[in-house]
C-alpha cells in the first residue's frame, strides 16, 4: 500500500499543482464562487491528484470551464488567461504524475520537456484571446466562430510540426558503449 | 497489456479541448475558446507521435552471483524503441536488496540510458528475486503507451559476507598428504623432531655433520612432516532465532551460523585443508570433503541456499556422519537436544568438536520483556540451554562463542595438547 512517506518530491510536487489549480481558477474570476461549486471542484481535484489517471481530470476541467462560461457575466478579459494557464498547468501536472506510482520520482528532464511544451501549448490562449477580444464588438456571423476554430486548429497543428521534438541520433560509439555496459 | 494505447493524458486533452471548442462554436463563448485553445497542441502532437512498431524489452542483470554487501545493476535494453520517449520503471520490493533509486521505481526520458539503470546491493545472504519489475513506455507528448508489461524476476545468489576471519592455531589431528600442520609422524617437514643414527635410504643432505663428528657415526636429523587436515563444518538451520537486519544492521542466529561457517571454511580452504559441509536442517544437504578454489565455491553456494526449518522440531537422534580424524566445527545455537546429544557423542569418540555458539545476545524487548509470557518462555529455554552446554563442557567438548578472528585459537591448542596424550576411543 502507497503510504505518504514513500511518495518522491517531484510527484507531490506535480499532485499539489493538480489538486490546487482548478480551484485557483474558480477563485481568480471576478465573480466569488458559491461554496458547493467549490467544494465540488476541490473534491474532484483532489481525486484527480490522487489518481491522474482518473476521469476526474476531464470533469473538473470542464466543470471549471463551464463556471466561467455560465457564472461570469463578461469573460473576455485578462483573468480569464490566468483560468487558462491554470486548468493548462493542471493539465501537465496530471501527465507527469501519471508516468508512474507517487513513489517514482520524475526525471527532472522530463519536467524541463513539459514545462517547455505547456509553456508552447499555452502560447493559443493569449492568441485566442487577442482574437476574441478584437472580435467582441463586431456583429454576430454564423460562420464566424467554426472558421476561427478551423484556424486555431491549424495554428496548432503548424506551430507543433515547428517545435516538434526530434529524436536525439545515437552516435554508434554510444551505442556500442550501452551494449558493453549491458554485457552483452 | 500489449501494443500501444492512447493514454488517458491524451483522452483527458482531446476531451477538454473538443467539448471547449465545439462548445465554443454552439453557444458562441470567447471564454471557451480562450480555455480549451490550449489544450489543442497537445491533442494534436499525441495523436502525431503515434507509433507503429512494438519495442522490444531485454532485461539484464549486471552480476547475478556477488557477496552480501556488493552492489550490481539491472539495466533495460530496449529494442526498436525509436518511438519511445519515456520509460517508466516499477519493481517490486525484495526482501533484503536495497536499490538506487530508493523506492525502485522511475519515470525517465528514453535517450538517457544511464538513468534508467537501477543499483541493487542484496543486504543478506540467500537467494533473492530481483529484477520482477512493470516496464511502461510512452511516446512523444504522452500519446500513446505500451505496457505497463511485467518483466519476469531473476535469481540473486547472494554468498554470505567473506567475514575476517583468521586463525593461527593448528589442527589438533592432521592426517592427510600435504599441508600447513605439524604432524606427529616423522617425515619430511621443516620442524625439527630429532637426530638418530643414519640408516639405509636416507638422504645424504640430513646427515647432521658436527653431530656426526662428535659421536664418530654418522647421525641425520629428523623432521616432522606437514599434513593437511580434514574439516568438518556443521550447521545448524533448524530456527533462525531473530530477525535479521542485513550485512550492516543486527544478526540473527542463522545469519552468525552461515557467516561464521563461510569464514571458517575459506580460512581452513586457504590453508590448504580439506573441508566438508553438513547443513542440519530441512533439507540435510552433505558436501563432501576436498579442498580448493572450487571446492570452497561450491561450499559458498551451498551456504548462500540455507533455508531455516520451519516445521515443528522432532526428537529423532542425529548422525553427524563423521568418519576418521578430523575437526568438526559444530556451529549452532544448541536449542535442539538431539544436535547436542550427538556432539556429545562425537566428543565421546574422541572426535575433536569444538561447539561455536551462534545464538548472539538477543534483546528481551524482542519478545516483550522479560515478564511476559514469552519472556518467560524464552529465560526457561536459556537456562535449559545452558544445563546443556554445562555437560557438553563437562565431557570435554569445548564451548565458544563467535567473535570473529580467533575463536578457535585457544581451544585448538588445548586439544593439540589432549592428541598427544594416550586415550581410549569409544567406538
Amino acid at each position: 500500500m502507497t503510504t505518504w512517506r514513500t511518495w518522491s518530491r517531484s510527484q507531490v510536487g506535480c499532485r499539489v499543482l493538480v489538486a490546487l489549480s482548478p480551484v485557483l481558477a474558480l477563485l481568480v474570476a471576478p465573480v466569488r464562487p458559491s461554496a458547493p461549486v467549490l467544494a465540488l471542484a476541490a473534491a474532484v481535484s483532489l481525486l484527480w491528484a490522487a489518481w491522474p489517471e482518473l476521469a476526474a481530470g476531464p470533469v473538473v476541467l470542464l466543470l471549471v470551464m463551464a463556471w466561467w462560461v455560465l457564472a461570469v457575466p463578461d469573460p473576455v478579459q485578462p483573468r480569464v488567461l490566468v483560468a487558462a494557464a491554470l486548468l493548462h498547468t493542471a493539465h501537465v501536472g496530471g501527465v507527469l504524475a501519471a508516468y508512474g506510482p507517487a513513489r517514482a520520482a520524475i526525471h527532472p528532464r522530463l519536467v524541463r520537456i513539459w514545462v517547455r511544451r505547456g509553456v508552447l501549448s499555452f502560447l493559443a490562449a493569449p492568441v485566442a484571446y487577442l482574437a476574441v477580444a478584437s472580435l467582441d464588438d463586431v456583429p454576430d456571423q454564423p460562420l464566424m466562430w467554426p472558421v476561427a476554430i478551423g484556424f486555431l486548429v491549424v495554428a496548432a497543428l503548424t506551430i507543433g510540426l515547428r517545435f516538434r521534438d526530434q529524436p536525439v541520433p545515437v552516435s554508434p560509439q554510444v551505442r556500442r558503449k550501452t551494449v558493453d555496459r549491458n554485457g552483452s | 497489456m500489449n501494443g500501444w494505447a492512447p493514454t488517458p493524458a491524451l483522452g483527458r486533452a482531446t476531451v477538454v479541448a473538443a467539448v471547449g471548442l465545439v462548445g465554443a462554436a454552439l453557444t458562441g463563448s470567447p471564454a471557451l475558446v480562450v480555455m480549451a485553445s490550449s489544450f489543442v497542441l497537445p491533442v494534436l502532437m499525441g495523436l502525431l507521435g503515434g507509433p507503429d512498431v512494438d519495442p522490444r524489452i531485454v532485461p539484464r542483470l549486471g552480476l547475478v552471483r556477488l557477496h552480501e554487501g556488493q552492489g550490481t545493476t539491472s539495466t533495460l535494453e530496449i529494442v526498436d524503441g525509436d518511438a519511445v520517449e519515456q520509460v517508466t520503471r516499477v519493481q517490486t520490493r525484495a526482501a533484503y536488496v536495497a536499490t538506487v533509486p530508493a523506492s525502485g521505481a522511475m519515470a525517465v526520458p528514453m535517450d538517457r540510458a544511464d538513468a534508467r539503470v537501477i543499483a541493487l546491493t542484496p543486504r543478506r545472504w540467500g537467494r533473492r528475486n530481483v529484477g520482477d519489475e512493470q516496464v511502461a513506455l510512452t511516446s512523444a507528448w504522452c500519446g500513446y503507451r505500451w505496457g505497463p508489461e511485467r518483466m519476469p524476476a531473476q535469481q540473486l545468489t547472494v554468498w554470505p559476507q567473506a567475514a575476517a576471519y583468521d586463525s593461527t592455531a593448528e589442527a589438533p589431528q592432521p592426517d592427510g598428504l600435504v599441508g600447513a600442520h605439524r604432524s606427529r609422524r616423522v617425515g619430511s617437514g621443516t620442524e625439527f623432531a630429532g637426530i638418530r643414527p643414519f640408516g639405509p635410504g636416507d638422504r645424504l643432505r640430513r646427515i647432521s655433520w658436527p653431530v656426526s663428528l662428535r659421536t664418530g657415526e654418522l647421525q641425520v636429523v629428523t623432521t616432522r612432516a606437514e599434513q593437511d587436515a580434514s574439516v568438518l563444518v556443521v550447521v545448524d538451520a533448524l530456527r533462525d532465532i531473530g530477525v535479521s537486519g542485513g550485512v550492516d544492521g543486527r544478526a540473527s542466529s542463522l545469519d552468525l551460523t552461515v557467516r561464521a561457517a563461510s569464514a571458517l571454511s575459506d580460512h581452513h580452504i586457504r590453508r590448504g585443508d580439506r573441508v566438508g559441509l553438513r547443513v542440519v536442517g530441512p533439507r540435510d544437504v552433505r558436501v563432501p570433503l576436498g579442498s580448493g578454489p572450487r571446492h570452497l565455491h561450491r561450499l559458498t553456494g551451498t551456504l548462500a541456499r540455507v533455508l531455516p526449518d520451519t516445521s515443528p522440531m522432532t526428537a529423532d537422534s542425529l548422525e553427524l556422519g563423521v568418519t576418521g580424524d578430523c575437526i568438526v566445527y559444530v556451529l549452532s545455537t544448541m536449542l535442539h537436544a538431539p544436535l547436542v546429544a550427538a556432539t556429545a557423542l562425537l566428543s565421546a569418540r574422541g572426535v575433536s568438536v569444538v561447539v561455536i555458539d551462534t545464538l548472539g545476545e538477543r534483546a528481551m524487548d524482542e519478545i516483550g520483556g522479560p515478564t511476559s509470557a514469552a519472556g518467560l518462555a524464552w529465560r526457561m529455554r536459556i537456562l535449559e540451554r545452558s544445563s546443556l552446554l554445562d555437560r557438553l563442557a563437562a565431557l570435554g567438548c569445548p564451548v565458544v562463542t563467535w567473535r570473529g578472528p580467533g575463536t578457535v585459537d585457544e581451544v585448538l591448542r588445548q586439544q593439540q595438547q589432549r592428541q598427544q596424550l594416550p586415550r581410549v576411543r569409544n567406538r
